[in-house]
C-alpha cells in the first residue's frame, strides 16, 4: 500500500467503485447486476480506501446486519399471510420499491463483511 | 455331439507335453497347424452353433495358431512341454466356454480358463509369479463361480440370477474394482500374455455378458453394467499413465478395451464381435513385440527402452504395421469396428489410451534403434497385424469421415505423452525420447505438443459436435484448451506469483465463456470474484518465500490431482450430456413481470428462490464465523 501510484489512483478509484456498486445494485432487477456483485465492488472500494484501518469487528457487524436484513425482508409478507419471502412492493412517486431490495442489500452486506474478515484473517495466519 | 469333440481334444495335451519336452518347436508347430486348420474349419464351414460362438471360436483358433508359431520361434532352446500343453488346454477351455451346448461343458470351460491361466502364470520367471498366479485364480476362479450359480438361478429368480452372472463376469473381465489381476497376469511368459489378453481369458467374461444381455435388459441391470464399463475405461487411463512396466501398460490398455467391450456387450452382436476380433488381432502382436523388446533390453521399463540400440528391421516394420492397425488408421479392421460403435465418449477415451500405449510400447522404442538384418522374430506378430488389415479391406472400405476423430485421438495421445511430465526427471513423460523427435530451432517440443493437442481436441470436438452430443463452438473449444494448457503449466511455473496470474487467467477465460453463452450475470460475478480473490491472495501470500517449496510435486500427488480434475470433468460432461431443455424457464420469464423485474436471473435469486439464497448466505456467514474461530484456536495454541 506504499506505492505512490496506488495512493493517487485510490482517490479516483474509491468513489468510482462506490458509484459502480450503487448502479449495479439498483439495476439488478432489470439487467445484469444485483446484491452479490454490488457487494463485491463495494467491498473492493472499502478495502482500497480504508482497508488497513478496519478490523475484524467491522466485518462481523456487516455480516450480522446483512443476515438480519435478509431474514427481516421476508417478514412483511409472512405477517400479511402470504408465504415467507414473497416480494412486497410499493410505489414512491415513479420509483418502485420492494422487500426483495432489502434482501439484496443484506446479501451485499454479507459479501462486504466476508471480504473484510478474509483480509484480516489472511494477514494473521 | 460337439461338446464331445471339444472336451475330447484335451487328450492331445498329454501328447504335446511329451513331445514338447523332447523338442519344443516340434510340439509348437504341431499345435499351430492343428489350431490353424481348426480356424479355417470354423471360419469357412457353416457349423450350426450360432454366429457369436463361431466368430469367437475362429478367433481363438486363429490367434492360438499364431501364438504357437511364436512359441516355436522363441522357446526352441528350452524344454517347454508344460507351456505348450497348457496353452493347448487353455485354448480348448475357451472353445468349450463359447461353443459347448451343455451346461457342464460351459462350466468346465469357464473354470478351465482360470485354472489354466493359474498354471501358465506360474511358469513365469519372475520371483513373485506364484503369488500373482494365486491372486488371479482367487479373483477370476472364485468370483467366477458366481456365474454358473447365477445361470442356474436365472429361471427361478431372474434378478438374483442376473446379478450373480454379472458379478462373476465383472471379476473375470477385470472391470473395476477387480482390475488388479490383469497386470499381475503379466508375470506369465510372453506367448501366454499374448493369448490371454487377446482372445481367451479376458474375453470370457465379456462373452458371457453378451450372451445373457437380454436377461440384463429385462432386469434393468444393463445400464449399470455399461456404467461400470465406462468407469473401468477411465480407471484404466489413469493406471496406464503412472505405469512404468511396459507389459503392465499394455495390460491397462486391455482393461480399457474390456471396458469398451463391456459397454458393447449390452448391444448388438455385430459391432461387439467385430470389435473383439479387431482387438485380438492387434493386441496379441503388441504383446509379442513387447516380449521381443523385453528380451533385447533385459528389463521391462519402457522409459529405458528408448536406449535399445539395435533391432531387426522386420521387427520395426511389424511394430509400425501393428501400430497402424491398433490406432485404427485406414484399411484396418479396427477402423471398421470403430465405425460401428456409437458409444462416443467411451470410444474417445479408448482411442487415446490405445494410441498412447502403441506410442509407448511399439513405436517410440523402434524409432532410434539402428536396424540389423531382417530378423525372424517379428513374423508371427506381423501375420496377425496383416490379418487385421486384410480383414479390414475385405470388410469394405470405410468412408473417411471417421478419420479426423481417429487422428484427433492420436494427436491428443501424442500431446499427453509429451506434455505430461516433459522434464528430464519425469516419471510418465516421454522425456528419454525427446531426442528422437523433430526439433526445430527455437521451437520447443512442448509447443509442438500443444499444437498437436489443439488439433486433436478440435478434431474430436468436431465429431462430438456432428453427432449432436455437445453443442460445441470454437470459442468454447479455445477456452477449454487454454484452460487446460494453464492447468498443465501452473505446477511448472517458477514461483507463486506466476501461478497465481495463470490461475486468474483461467477464471477470466471462463467469464468470457459465460458472457458468450448468454449469461452476463454469471460472467460479471465470475470476473469480479476472480479479480478480487486474486488481489486478496496476492496481497497476503506474496509475502511468503518466492519459491513454492524445495520439493517437487510427487507422483502420487500428481496422480490424485489429475484424477480429481479429470473426474470432475467427466462428471460435468456426463451431466451436460444428459441435459434436457427445462420447461420451467418459459414459465419463469412470464412470472418476472409479476415480480416487478425484467432481469429474470435476479428475480429468481431474490424472489422466487429467495429461501435458497437465504440458505446460501447463511452458509457464507457460518463459514466466516468458523474461519474466525479456527484462527483464534490456532493463535491460542501457538
Amino acid at each position: 500500500m506504499n506505492s505512490a501510484i496506488l495512493k493517487t489512483s485510490i482517490r479516483i478509484l474509491v468513489p468510482t467503485f462506490w458509484m459502480l456498486a450503487a448502479v449495479i445494485f439498483l439495476r439488478g432487477h432489470s439487467s445484469p447486476g444485483g446484491g452479490f456483485i454490488s457487494g463485491l465492488v463495494a467491498g473492493a472500494a472499502i478495502l482500497l480506501g480504508k482497508g488497513t484501518l478496519l478490523g475484524e469487528r467491522t466485518g462481523r457487524v456487516h455480516v450480522g446486519v446483512g443476515l438480519i436484513c435478509a431474514i427481516a425482508s421476508g417478514l412483511p409478507s409472512a405477517i400479511s399471510g402470504r408465504s415467507y419471502l414473497s416480494g412486497v412492493w410499493g410505489k414512491i412517486g415513479v420509483v418502485e420499491l420492494g422487500s426483495p431490495m432489502i434482501f439484496d442489500f443484506g446479501v451485499a452486506l454479507i459479501v462486504i463483511g466476508m471480504m473484510l474478515i478474509f483480509r484480516v484473517e489472511a494477514r494473521r495466519t | 455331439m460337439i461338446d464331445f469333440w471339444i472336451l475330447g481334444s484335451i487328450l492331445v495335451a498329454p501328447a504335446l507335453y511329451v513331445i514338447g519336452n523332447r523338442s519344443t518347436s516340434l510340439a509348437a508347430w504341431l499345435a499351430a497347424s492343428l489350431f490353424g486348420s481348426l480356424c479355417l474349419v470354423f471360419s469357412l464351414v457353416p457349423l450350426p452353433i450360432g454366429e457369436l460362438s463361431r466368430g469367437f471360436a475362429a478367433m481363438v483358433f486363429g490367434v492360438g495358431a499364431v501364438v504357437f508359431w511364436y512359441c516355436a520361434e522363441t522357446e526352441e532352446d528350452q524344454e517347454r512341454g508344460p507351456l505348450i500343453s497348457l496353452l493347448w488346454t487353455f485354448g480348448v477351455a475357451m472353445i468349450a466356454l463359447t461353443c459347448c451346448e451343455s451346461f457342464l461343458g460351459f462350466v468346465a470351460g469357464w473354470e478351465g480358463v482360470s485354472l489354466c491361466s493359474f498354471f501358465l502364470i506360474r511358469l513365469g520367471k519372475a520371483g513373485d509369479a506364484p503369488r500373482c498366479a494365486k491372486n488371479v485364480l482367487l479373483t477370476t476362479g472364485l468370483m467366477g463361480l458366481l456365474t454358473p450359480i447365477g445361470i442356474a438361478a436365472l429361471a427361478p429368480a431372474p434378478s438374483l440370477g442376473a446379478i450373480l452372472i454379472a458379478a462373476g463376469c465383472v471379476a473375470k473381465s477385470a472391470q473395476v474394482p477387480f482390475s488388479g489381476w490383469l497386470p499381475l497376469a503379466m508375470r506369465a511368459p510372453t506367448p501366454v500374455s499374448a493369448f490371454l489378453h487377446s482372445a481367451t481369458m479376458v474375453q470370457a467374461g465379456v462373452f458371457v455378458l453378451h450372451r445373457y444381455s437380454s436377461s440384463f435388459l429385462e432386469t434393468g441391470l444393463a445400464p449399470w453394467i455399461q456404467g461400470l464399463g465406462l468407469l473401468t475405461l477411465i480407471f484404466a487411463l489413469f493406471a496406464f499413465i503412472v505405469s512404468h512396466d511396459a507389459k503392465a501398460s499394455l495390460a491397462w490398455t486391455t482393461v480399457a478395451a474390456l471396458g469398451l467391450g463391456t459397454i458393447l456387450s449390452q448391444g448388438d452382436t455385430g459391432p461387439f464381435l467385430l470389435f473383439t476380433l479387431a482387438h485380438a488381432l492387434y493386441k496379441a502382436p503388441l504383446f509379442m513385440i513387447a516380449g521381443y523388446l523385453e528380451k533385447q533390453a533385459g528389463h521391462r521399463d519402457w522409459r529405458r527402452w528408448a536406449y535399445i540400440s539395435e533391432l531387426p528391421f522386420g521387427l520395426k516394420v511389424t511394430a509400425w504395421i501393428t501400430g497402424w492397425a491398433a490406432i485404427a488408421l485406414p484399411f484396418s479392421l479396427t477402423l471398421a469396428a470403430k465405425r460401428e460403435i456409437d458409444a462416443i465418449v467411451a470410444l474417445t477415451i479408448f482411442g487415446i489410451i490405445t494410441s498412447w500405449g502403441v506410442l509407448r510400447v511399439a513405436i517410440m522404442p523402434t524409432l532410434r534403434a539402428r536396424h540389423t538384418g531382417l530378423g525372424k522374430y517379428g513374423f508371427p506378430a506381423l501375420t496377425l497385424a496383416l490379418a487385421n488389415i486384410v480383414l479390414g479391406i475385405q470388410y469394405g472400405l470405410v468412408p473417411l469421415s471417421h478419420l479426423p476423430a481417429v487422428l484427433g485421438t492420436l494427436a491428443i495421445a501424442v500431446f499427453l505423452a509429451m506434455a505430461v511430465g516433459p522434464s528430464e526427471t519425469s516419471d510418465f513423460g516421454i522425456a528419454p525420447w525427446t531426442p528422437t523427435l523433430p526439433r526445430v530451432h527455437g521451437f520447443h517440443n512442448r509447443w509442438l505438443a500443444a499444437g498437436l493437442g489443439l488439433t486433436g481436441l478440435l478434431a474430436v470436438g468436431s465429431l462430438f459436435h456432428s453427432q449432436g452430443a455437445v453443442p460445441l463452438r470454437w470459442e468454447t473449444t479455445l477456452c477449454v484448451f487454454l484452460a487446460g494448457g494453464v492447468a498443465i503449466c501452473v505446477p511448472r511455473l517458477p514461483n507463486f506469483k506466476h501461478s497465481l496470474v495463470a490461475v486468474g487467467g483461467v477464471g477470466a477465460l471462463f467469464s468470457i465463456q459465460f458472457a458468450l453463452s448468454g449469461a452476463p450475470d454469471l460472467a460479471l460475478t465470475q470476473l469480479l470474484v476472480e479479480g478480487i480473490s486474486l488481489a486478496l491472495v496476492a496481497a497476503f501470500v506474496l509475502r511468503r518465500p518466492r519459491a513454492i517449496g524445495p520439493e517437487r510435486p510427487s507422483t502420487a500427488r500428481a496422480a490424485v490431482a489429475t484424477l480429481a480434475g479429470v473426474g470432475g470433468f467427466v462428471i460435468t460432461l456426463a451431466i451436460l450430456l444428459n441435459r434436457t431443455p427445462s420447461g420451467l424457464s418459459d414459465e419463469f420469464s412470464g412470472l418476472a413481470e409479476r415480480a416487478h423485474a425484467s432481469n429474470i436471473v435476479n428475480a429468481i435469486l431474490v424472489d422466487f428462490r429467495g429461501f435458497d439464497t437465504l440458505g446460501e448466505i447463511s452458509v457464507l456467514a457460518l463459514a466466516v464465523v468458523l474461519m474466525i474461530a479456527l484462527n483464534q484456536e490456532r493463535r491460542k495454541a501457538s
